[in-house]
């Protein structure tokens, strides 16, 4: 009986671009190192002997010298061998990473314990053999475990099978299963066929590339990844990893342990004659004390009022600064409501009263100068606000869309 | 507000003067220097100058004539009740202001003061530096300076304060509301702000404005990604350039164990054709051996036979060449006879050639010496002529020689001597006296000499003269010492002429003249001489007969020793000439001769070599015929002694081997070509460029490999990946904050846009009641066809424009009108403000013309005092001023004169 940790998708050194400020990118960045080390800590734990990763241990194939020293030292961190395979976001081959001296100096010095399979041969432990289908090519034409349908165990060994491969999965010859978001090739290229491989002579083929905890067949899962990298689109379970406990000819046991530490959350709200509040409850709900461990993407719709607006923006400045990050999709529309328009156009000041009412008159003939014509009016509220309020407060010239 | 009377004391230069002002229209007259504007401003100083005031404004006040401090008293009419304002204006704190009020109490100076701006509805004026600027502003639209009327009303509207006044009065006229709000004018400046915060005037975005600055990131996010994406596709294309050199190596070494199969298979086949070509090395040599050996033997076996034919043939020639041989040998001897003959006469014609020739030259001599002895005849004679006229000349030069020298000047020298002479004695003669005796009884004598009677005498010096023997006389000459002069000088004259011609060798000057005559002459005898002896050749003739004389002897000399025998000299010219040409003529004959015989000669001697020829010929025919026989007897011999005679049954065996020989040979050659010796080093070479070409082509790959992995590998510092990541990113916030900025900009500028609009909307409503009543007055001045358009501006009247239909509807604005015009539109202008403004005034107010119409003439002026009259009519107090009182007696109004105040002292 052996027990091992099953990994996959790191992705350490993705950029996380679109996080505009650079302290939470940074902190995004760095949860990932952190989770790898906690993985570290599931292993003592559970007293695994070794670790799979099932690729994609880099967002790119040409990471930066520094996230590679920094996984490496992650890495070392863990104690017990790490088996890997390159993925298609790092994959091998002669213009790889993994062919870098810098990678092979670094390796040897910090995480010897370190084991980054380049062959498809099989790797003899004491207590199990592993069975490496690294993608060898950016674009790998055939399935990387096709070796596999053709591979003999040695006659009478009792140690149990490991498959590590990534890729999608074809599920009974359905639909491919695996990693496309983000508008990232389809997977469709190096597809796993998982009902091709000689299954009777395998035991546990641990996957990556679906970023979610899943199980694709009796002895296939996928991991997910680690630490939690995107909004999740469908039910997935990200952040986890496996606990598998494996014998020679016997189902595996496995189990999802939470390695993430960071909340990506999605809301959708739609405004409407409540106005903002609710969603300052809706967020305060769904991210808790621990808000600054949360990113959040957020879906506005509905309508406000020109005053309502300007508290609206407030309220998105406010938690835009106290999450990790705040995915705005804002599409709420700008209606003054009718006292708001009456404010401006039936002012005692003989001039703002007349261009409002310009305004008004343009907003509602549509077209193009209508999307102009309520920005100004948004203006001129402010500025009229402003001025009632002694002229001590800037009006928001439009701090968001 | 009215005016009701003003009294101005040691003011400038009034010491005193009251005026009173009418309900309507007042003019008040008086000439210039009368003190009309000063008046005018010791009013206005009333209502809006400090009493206390100090410094230059309140100094200047005072008068430099009239004693006491400067003081004005004004009545006026206010808030419905009378007032009487009193000021004392001491240039110091001490000033003092009073105000009474009509049947109330009396304020005195702070309190009085304040009172006067209460009812004149002003501003306290304050103090400090432009006083006088400032003071001069109040009322500056009711109130038109002298010199001022003609400036446009805008630049002097309603002064400080009071264009709020007038907008107020505007705005209850008209809409109800005001112009422009507090509000308005801060949310419209701030509008302005934010577009100036962004864009300039001109309408580009401005240098260092956030929306510059986001433009500038968009272009640098847009530029950041592509570079990024660039990177990215470099680092793709090495990957493939990898992946391509990896195929090249792969293919390349399959493709080189071919090539090497088919280079073995080659050299192979090499082999083969080496192993053939060393057979038919020996079969060749075989072969030729056998036909060597057939072909000897058919060769003799012709020879012999051909020789046998040869032979006999040559025998049959030989015979007809030996009898051909008799004849030409008798032809050779006739031959050589005819051209002995032919030798010998062509020896003597050319002996007589020698011969005639010489004689022809010898007969040329003679004739040359014949001409040269005519030619010296000739010359002898020219020479005798000479050598007379050289005798000639000698004689001539002997009578000159013997002549006294006496040239044509020295005569001329003797003749100026003897007037000399001449003159000296008759001047001597003057100065001496003559003493003549006419007529005596007696005996006369003069000194020694008797005078007989018509005998003169000529004294020198002192003489006696005796008449008779009792009378004597002494006469003395005068001139004293003149006349020994002019003795002296007689005598020195005659010397001169004396010696003179004792030097030429003549007695007298005839002879002197004679002399130089003849000799004149003879020297043209001499001339003439002497070019008769030059015209005939002179020397040269002489040395010509030396050289012909020569030259004569010379060819006797030469003929005398020619040798020709019988050879006789002709005598004369004529004879020498006959007996030259005989000699020609004689060459010329056997000239042809010797032509015709060396012709002959030549056939002669042709004929002569062609019959010895033929003779040669037909002996060598002979002995060559009889080489050749012999020869081909011997080579017959020679042959047969190696062959023998028989030689058939070898010939046979011989043909047979070669034939199998070289059947042989056909066969291996064939052999040699299956293998196709040409192609196989081709196919070698080919195989092996092949060979070296996939190898090249591997190197290549292998560099390109290396150079693509060291570019894959090359990152560290920075991931592509990620650094295109972040430009997307950056690019998609730059062009998202791009937009908001924009339309942030768009929002202010239209807002900006709308508030100029709006605000002249509404200033063009406002301007309406005014315009209404200033229409009201032009129509006065150009009939009903006028318009007007006013222009209200945030300082003041911005601008006005006239309409007339006279002038074809076209507007015009205030500066293009004449001076005249200008002054009425002006005080037009003003009467409909001062309307306007007097209804918060009890409906009235003063407005003062000072000296404002210089530029009127009489029908303008028609159309002013219209003006003036609906002002009145319309309850303003119109206060006109002028030196010409005649121009408004149309005006049915008093008129209050002035006079030039008197000084004190």
């Amino acid at each position: 009986m052996t027990t091992f940790i099953h990994s996959a998708d790191w992705q350490l050194g993705k950029p996380f671009a679109r996080i505009a400020d650079e302290e939470q990118r940074g902190r995004v960045q760095r949860e990932r190192l952190e989770a790898v080390r906690r993985i570290g800590d599931l292993v003592r734990e559970r007293k695994g002997t070794f670790v799979v990763v099932a690729g994609d241990l880099f967002d790119s194939a040409t990471p930066k010298d520094a996230t590679i020293s920094h996984a490496l030292a992650a890495i070392g961190s863990i104690g017990v061998p790490v088996y890997a395979i390159p993925g298609n976001h790092d994959h091998g081959g002669p213009d790889s990473l993994w062919e870098r001296p810098f990678f092979r100096r670094q390796r040897e010095a910090v995480a010897p314990n370190f084991h980054m399979l380049l062959e498809r041969q099989p790797i003899e432990r004491d207590d199990a053999v592993i069975l490496p289908c690294p993608l060898l090519r950016r674009h790998e034409p055939d399935d990387p475990t096709t070796w596999l349908r053709r591979w003999e165990p040695a006659e009478g060994d009792e140690r149990p099978r490991i498959v590590i491969a990534h890729g999608s999965t074809r599920v009974f010859g359905g639909a491919a299963l695996g990693n496309s978001v983000d508008g990232e090739e389809a997977g469709q290229a190096n597809a796993i066929d998982l009902g091709r491989l000689p299954l009777d002579k395998l035991d546990y083929i641990a996957l990556g590339d679906w970023h979610g905890f899943l199980k694709v067949g009796e002895k296939a899962w996928y991991s997910g990844a680690h630490e939690i990298d995107r909004f999740p689109k469908n039910d997935q379970r990200p952040g986890h990893v496996a606990a598998v406990t494996v014998s020679r000819g016997a189902l595996p046991v496995v189990e999802a342990l939470p390695t993430g530490k960071l909340r990506w959350l999605r809301h959708e709200v739609t405004l409407g004659d409540d106005g903002p509040g609710v969603l300052n409850r809706i967020l305060r709900e769904a991210t808790g004390s621990r808000y600054d461990d949360c990113l959040v993407e957020l879906v506005l719709t509905g309508a406000v009022s020109l005053a309502e607006r300007s508290r609206l923006d407030t309220l998105l400045d406010d938690w835009r600064a106290g999450l990790v990050r705040l995915d705005l999709d804002d599409s709420v529309r700008l209606t003054p409501s009718e006292e708001e328009m009456r404010a401006l156009t039936e002012r005692p000041d003989p001039i703002i009263s007349r261009v409002a009412a310009e305004l008004v008159a343009r907003k509602d003939a549509g077209g193009e100068g209508a999307a102009v014509a309520l920005a100004a009016l948004r203006l001129l509220h402010g500025l009229c606000r402003a001025a009632a309020d002694g002229g001590t407060s800037q009006p928001a010239t439009g701090a968001a869309p | 507000m009215k005016l009701l009377d003003v009294t101005v004391r040691s003011y400038r230069i009034h010491k005193e003067v009251t005026v009173s002002f009418g309900d309507g229209v007042t003019v008040i007259a008086g000439p210039n220097e009368s003190g009309k504007s000063t008046l005018v401003e010791a009013i206005h100083n009333a209502l809006f100058l400090r009493s206390r005031a100090t410094g230059e404004v309140a100094q200047s006040l005072r008068s430099a004539h009239h004693a006491g401090h400067p003081s004005v008293i004004l009545g006026f009419t206010a808030g419905g009740k009378r007032w009487t304002i009193e000021k004392t204006f001491t240039g110091t704190s001490s000033g003092s202001t009073t105000l009474k009020e009509q049947g109330g109490r009396t304020r005195h100076n702070e309190e009085a003061e304040e009172e006067i701006h209460r009812l004149l509805q002003e501003e306290e004026v304050g103090g400090g530096r432009g006083i006088a600027e400032r003071i001069r502003g109040r009322w500056a639209h009711l109130w038109v300076w002298q010199g001022t009327a003609g400036a446009p009303p805008g630049g002097q509207g309603p002064g400080e304060g009071s264009m709020e006044k007038l907008r107020e009065r505007l705005g209850r006229l008209g809409s109800g509301s005001v112009l422009e709000s507090a509000t308005d004018g801060s949310v419209a400046r701030q509008v302005l702000d934010l577009v100036a915060g962004s864009h300039t005037d001109k309408g580009r975005i401005k240098a260092g404005s956030e929306l510059a600055w986001a433009t500038e990131e968009l272009e640098a996010a847009r530029a950041g990604r592509a570079a990024a994406e660039a990177v990215l596709a470099a680092l793709d294309e090495a990957v493939r350039e990898v992946d391509a050199a990896e195929r090249v190596l792969a293919e390349g070494t399959r493709s080189v164990a071919k090539i090497r199969g088919e280079l073995v298979a080659a050299e192979q086949r090499r082999e083969a054709l080496t192993a053939v070509d060393l057979a038919l090395g020996r079969e060749r040599v075989a072969a030729d051996s056998a036909r060597r050996a057939h072909e000897e033997l058919a060769r003799a076996d012709a020879e012999i036979r051909a020789l046998d034919e040869r032979i006999r043939a040559a025998e049959v020639v030989l015979s007809p060449a030996r009898e051909e041989l008799e004849c030409a040998k008798a032809a050779e001897g006739a031959q050589r006879a005819r051209l002995d003959a032919a030798v010998a006469g062509l020896g003597g014609l050319t002996a007589r050639q020698r011969e005639a020739d010489a004689r022809a030259r010898l007969q040329a001599l003679v004739e040359q010496a014949e001409r040269q002895a005519v030619e010296r005849a000739g010359l002898a004679s020219r020479c005798d002529l000479i050598l007379a006229h050289r005798r000639k000349a000698e004689e001539i030069r002997a009578q000159i020689r013997d002549l006294p020298a006496v040239k044509p000047a020295d005569v001329e020298t003797l003749v100026t001597l003897e007037r000399a002479v001449d003159a000296s004695d008759a001047e001597w003669r003057a100065i001496a006296t003559r003493v003549e005796l006419i007529a005596s009884d007696v005996a006369v004598t003069l000194g020694d000499v008797t005078l007989a009677p018509g005998e003169a005498e000529t004294i020198t010096t002192g003489k006696e003269i005796v008449v008779g023997g009792h009378t004597r006389l002494r006469i003395v000459p005068g001139g004293g010492r003149s006349l020994a002069v002019g003795a002296q000088r007689l005598d020195a004259a005659t010397e001169a002429l004396a010696a003179r011609l004792v030097a030429l060798g003549v007695a007298t000057i005839d002879e002197a003249r004679r002399a130089a005559a003849k000799r004149t002459d003879l020297a043209n005898d001499l001339r003439a001489e002497t070019t008769t002896v030059e015209g005939l050749g002179d020397g040269k003739a002489l040395a010509e007969l030396s050289q012909l004389d020569e030259a004569i002897a010379g060819l006797d000399a030469r003929i005398a020793r020619a040798p020709l025998e019988g050879f006789i000299r002709a005598e004369g010219l004529e004879a020498a000439l006959a007996a030259r040409r005989e000699a020609d003529a004689e060459v010329e004959r056997l000239a042809a001769l010797l032509t015709s015989a060396s012709t002959d000669f030549e056939i002669a001697q042709k004929l002569a070599d062609g019959a010895v020829a033929e003779h040669a010929r037909i002996v060598a025919s002979i002995r060559s015929g009889q080489e050749q026989l012999a020869d081909l007897r011997s080579r017959r011999q020679a042959l047969v002694e190696k062959v023998g005679e028989e030689r058939g049954g070898e010939l046979a065996v011989r043909e047979t081997a070669r034939r199998q020989a070289e059947d042989r040979l056909a066969a291996t050659q064939r052999q040699r070509e299956a293998l196709e010796p040409e192609s196989l080093q081709r196919d070698q070479k080919r195989v092996q460029a092949s060979l070296e070409q996939r190898q090249e082509a591997m190197r290549q790959a292998d560099t390109r490999r290396q150079l693509a992995l060291a570019a894959c590998h090359a990152a560290g510092t920075s991931d592509p990946a990620e650094d295109r990541a972040r430009g997307v990113a950056r690019e998609a916030m730059a062009v998202a904050n791009h937009a908001r900025l924009e339309r942030d900009a768009a929002a202010a500028r239209l807002l900006a846009d709308l508030f100029r609009e709006k605000k002249q909307a509404v200033e063009d409503r406002f301007a309406e009641p005014l315009k209404a009543r200033v229409g009201d007055y032009l129509q006065r001045l150009f009939g009903p066809g006028v318009k007007v358009s006013i222009n209200l501006s945030g300082e003041g009247i911005g601008s006005v424009e006239l309409t007339r239909t006279a002038d074809g509807a076209v507007p015009f604005g205030f500066g293009s009108l004449s001076g005249g015009t200008r002054e009425q539109v002006g005080a037009s202008l003003r009467l409909a403000l001062a309307e306007i403004l007097a209804e918060d005034h009890d409906g009235c107010l003063p407005v003062v013309f000072d000296d404002a119409f210089v530029n009127a003439d009489p029908e303008r002026l028609l159309g002013l005092q219209r003006v003036l009259d609906l002002g009145a009519q319309r309850g303003l107090q119109v206060i006109v001023l002028t030196c010409d009182p005649a121009a408004y007696d149309t005006l049915g109004v008093k008129i209050t004169e002035i006079r030039r105040p008197k000084q004190d002292g």
